[in-house]
């Protein structure tokens, strides 16, 4: 039931008729609570702009990496009103951090000189995601070339044309294992066999070398470790050099042309003979060749003769060794005792064979190949060991130390040089997978966007920054 | 304002472009490399630009209810569904404009605010589909609010004068002292703006006994006509009451809804430009 006692007729009787017509108080109804929001809002905004706090404003905290400069927006941000450029345009090419921000700090150098684009640096690795690796770029960025591969010259691409993830559908196998242009084989040509060195009783090596030149053996039992080393970084193993891994089982012996003289008279001059001896020779440096060795042998055979030539020492060598006599004529020259020693020392390096006519332990043959066109004093094929394989990928043996060494590397069943030890990208996927338990999978795990030691085209380089400068803002450095 | 079948085709179009804008989103998403859309980024931008859009739109009916009603500003109907279904689209586009993330300490708080604010609206919006059916039932004599002073002002000033008359004419000193003690104790503070705390005649069936009781005074035909006429006036002040109850129920959400929309004003000017700018 309605009023009983307001009706339309008597309503001018119950209601103020001029309520409407009069102004309103200030700040009446609502308005004071949207005065205090108004005041509120703009207060946080105005205080975090006052007290430079424009971490406020950002759309993520950033990583630790740039944590130094996380008030410093103008360190990174140095083309304002990119995204309205990026909004008004329609064009994501604006990018609100350029290039040369980064590469003020970071020397990353170009990808691939035929890649289709060059992305910005900001566009694969972002920031303000909190903490992240930047490094780690999704692989939807690699694939945007990858998935289909094209050069910007239209060649043919040299890798995998399509790559789309890392499984034996998507991924191909290593290119060391692949037949490109011929058989897969190890390229390097000194004759070594790994299950050799492996026997579980050990081999017998030579310690050193007796006076008379003879063999010093002993027997050990060799360990993938005692070749195999990691570098600083623990990622790749460092090369394989004779002096370092070779030389202490496999040392050159060096012999003299004669025999001793059973005179007493000649005992001092028999000594320094046997001492020339007793001292392997020299193994070529890496970038030398054996013209080291026997420059080497002749500085050694100089200084055993001495200088002037001592009389006794051509007395002795004269009657020891007949070369005067018989293979020269009657000039007694010390240089044609040098000469022909020197002949004799380099035959005795590249020829010396056993009794059974095979290569025996002294001399370069044992190891080495020959190499009939090469132009060296003792011609020999160059070594050809691969100081990485794997160039387009970085392993890292030391994130794999764990695991033993022949279970990728097959070592104790190599008996050839030829033979290629490096495991299949088959072994790497038993751990690497997308699946569940799996290593990580993803292409920045394995694969470098910008190369080792690369440098871009602009200014860049080593970059003092300034604390100030830093944390404050304002323009890089001076 | 009720949602009917009127609101049908504002339905269909705000599910239809809300889905639409979703489904494009996460298309665009999906193909974008490098971990999917950003809100800085050029899609990202322009999600924003229409979250925004639809977002001042919302907010410009406030601005309306200060302007005659101009013909090319169209029906006010017309702006106050634009103003919930639109407002409820931009939510949808803002949140595809963040890419599902709360971001930095200015966009989590404009965030925070977002949701407060349309959450408040559609809380709102719930009530308004409730309340005023309710209030048709429970309060017969609905009142317009902003003159309930006036009304009440009536009351006590008519009743005044009736209980003048009926003292007046009242011989016995008991009697007086009863009705004054009634009158002015319980029946008169009833009819204030403040309702007086457990007061007897806020429950009908309780008000009743009391008039009742309070009518077996022997008085005057005066005495008789200023109880009927004040437990009229009293039973219409608790519909008057239970009317202001639920009409701060219907308006409450207003106190969270209007502040904040003040407050998304602002903040969202500040992101936009500091968005905008860096």
């Amino acid at each position: 039931m309605p009023s009983a006692f307001r009706h339309p007729k008597n309503l001018s009787e119950w209601i103020d008729l001029g309520r409407y017509g009069t102004a309103r108080r200030f700040l009446s109804g609502w308005s004071p609570w949207m005065l205090v929001a108004a005041l509120v809002s703009l207060g946080l905004v105005m205080g975090a702009l006052l007290l430079d706090k424009k971490t406020a404003f950002q759309s993520g905290p950033l990583s630790h990496s740039h944590g130094s400069f996380n008030n410093a927006c103008a360190q990174c941000h140095t083309e304002p009103f990119a995204p309205a450029a990026r909004l008004i345009l329609s064009n994501s090419n604006f990018s609100s951090v350029s290039d040369a921000s980064c590469v003020k700090c970071h020397n990353a150098g170009i990808h691939h000189l035929a890649e289709q684009f060059q992305p910005s640096c900001a566009s694969c690795h972002k920031e303000h995601q909190g903490e992240r690796d930047l490094k780690r770029v999704p692989d939807s960025e690699c694939l945007q070339c990858h998935k289909d591969l094209q050069r910007a010259d239209n060649a043919p691409p040299q890798v995998a044309q399509s790559i789309t993830g890392f499984d034996a559908k998507s991924h191909p196998e290593m290119r060391i294992h692949q037949a490109i242009g011929g058989p897969s084989t190890d390229p390097g040509t000194v004759r070594f066999s790994h299950q050799s060195h492996l026997k579980p009783d050990g081999i017998f090596t030579i310690a050193s070398f007796l006076p008379n030149g003879d063999a010093n053996r002993v027997r050990k039992i060799l360990r993938c470790a005692d070749c195999h080393q990691t570098d600083k970084s623990g990622n790749l193993m460092t090369e394989i050099s004779y002096d370092a891994h070779c030389k202490s089982c496999h040392p050159v012996p060096v012999r003299l042309a004669g025999t001793p003289s059973k005179n007493p008279r000649y005992t001092k001059f028999e000594t320094l003979v046997a001492n020339f001896q007793a001292r392997p020779a020299l193994h070529p440096a890496r970038g030398q060749d054996t013209s080291a060795t026997l420059g080497e042998l002749r500085q050694r055979l100089e200084k055993l003769i001495g200088d002037p030539p001592q009389v006794q020492i051509m007395d002795y060598l004269d009657f020891q060794y007949g070369f005067f006599n018989g293979v020269f004529g009657a000039r007694r020259e010390m240089s044609d005792w040098s000469k022909a020693q020197m002949k004799f020392l380099a035959e005795q390096l590249f020829h010396p064979f056993g009794k059974d006519g095979k290569p025996s332990q002294a001399g370069c043959l044992y190891c080495h190949t020959a190499d009939p066109k090469s132009a060296d004093p003792i011609p020999l094929a160059k070594s050809n060991i691969p100081k990485r394989w794997n160039r387009h990928a970085l392993f890292r043996h030391q994130s794999h130390q764990h695991l033993d060494c022949q279970s990728c590397h097959k070592a104790q069943f190599s008996q050839n040089t030829s033979d290629i030890l490096m495991p299949t990208i088959k072994q790497c996927m038993d751990c690497h997978h997308t699946g569940s338990g799996g290593a990580r999978a993803d292409c920045s795990e394995c694969h470098k966007y910008h190369p080792e030691n690369g440098s871009r085209d602009i200014q860049s380089g080593p970059y003092s920054h300034t604390l100030e400068a830093l944390t404050r803002g304002g323009n890089h450095g001076p | 304002m009720l949602i009917d079948h009127t609101h049908r085709s504002w339905i269909v179009g705000t599910f239809a472009v809300g889905m639409g804008a979703v489904t494009l989103y996460f298309v665009l998403d999906y193909f974008t490399p490098g971990g999917g859309l950003r809100g800085g980024d050029t899609v990202g931008l322009w999600y924003g630009v229409a979250g925004s859009a639809l977002m001042v739109f919302a907010g410009l009916i406030s601005a309306l209810r200060r302007l005659p009603s101009w013909w090319f500003l169209g029906q006010r109907r017309v702006w106050l569904r634009g103003h919930v279904w639109l407002g409820l689209l931009s939510g949808v586009l803002i949140l595809c404009h963040s890419h599902f993330r709360m971001g930095g300490p200015l966009e989590f708080l404009l965030m925070v605010v977002v949701f407060l604010v349309i959450g408040s609206g559609i809380l709102g919006l719930l009530l308004q589909q409730f309340i005023p059916a309710l209030i048709r039932e429970q309060v017969e004599s609905e009142a317009p609010l902003s003159q309930l002073d006036e009304i009440l002002l009536r009351m006590r000033d008519q009743s005044d004068d009736l209980y003048s008359k009926a003292v007046g004419e009242l011989a016995d000193e008991v009697a007086r002292l009863r009705v004054q003690g009634f009158y002015l104790e319980t029946a008169r503070p009833w009819l204030s703006e403040v309702l007086p705390v457990d007061s007897p005649i806020a429950h009908a069936p309780i008000s009743r006994e009391i008039f009742a009781q309070t009518a077996k005074i022997q008085g005057g035909p005066n005495l008789m006509a200023f109880l009927t006429r004040l437990e009229g006036y009293c039973n219409e002040r608790r519909q008057l009451a239970r009317q202001q109850q639920l009409h701060k129920i219907l308006h409450t959400w207003l106190l969270i809804h209007v502040p904040l929309s003040v407050m998304l004003l602002i903040l969202g000017i500040a992101h936009v430009i500091t968005a905008l700018y860096w």
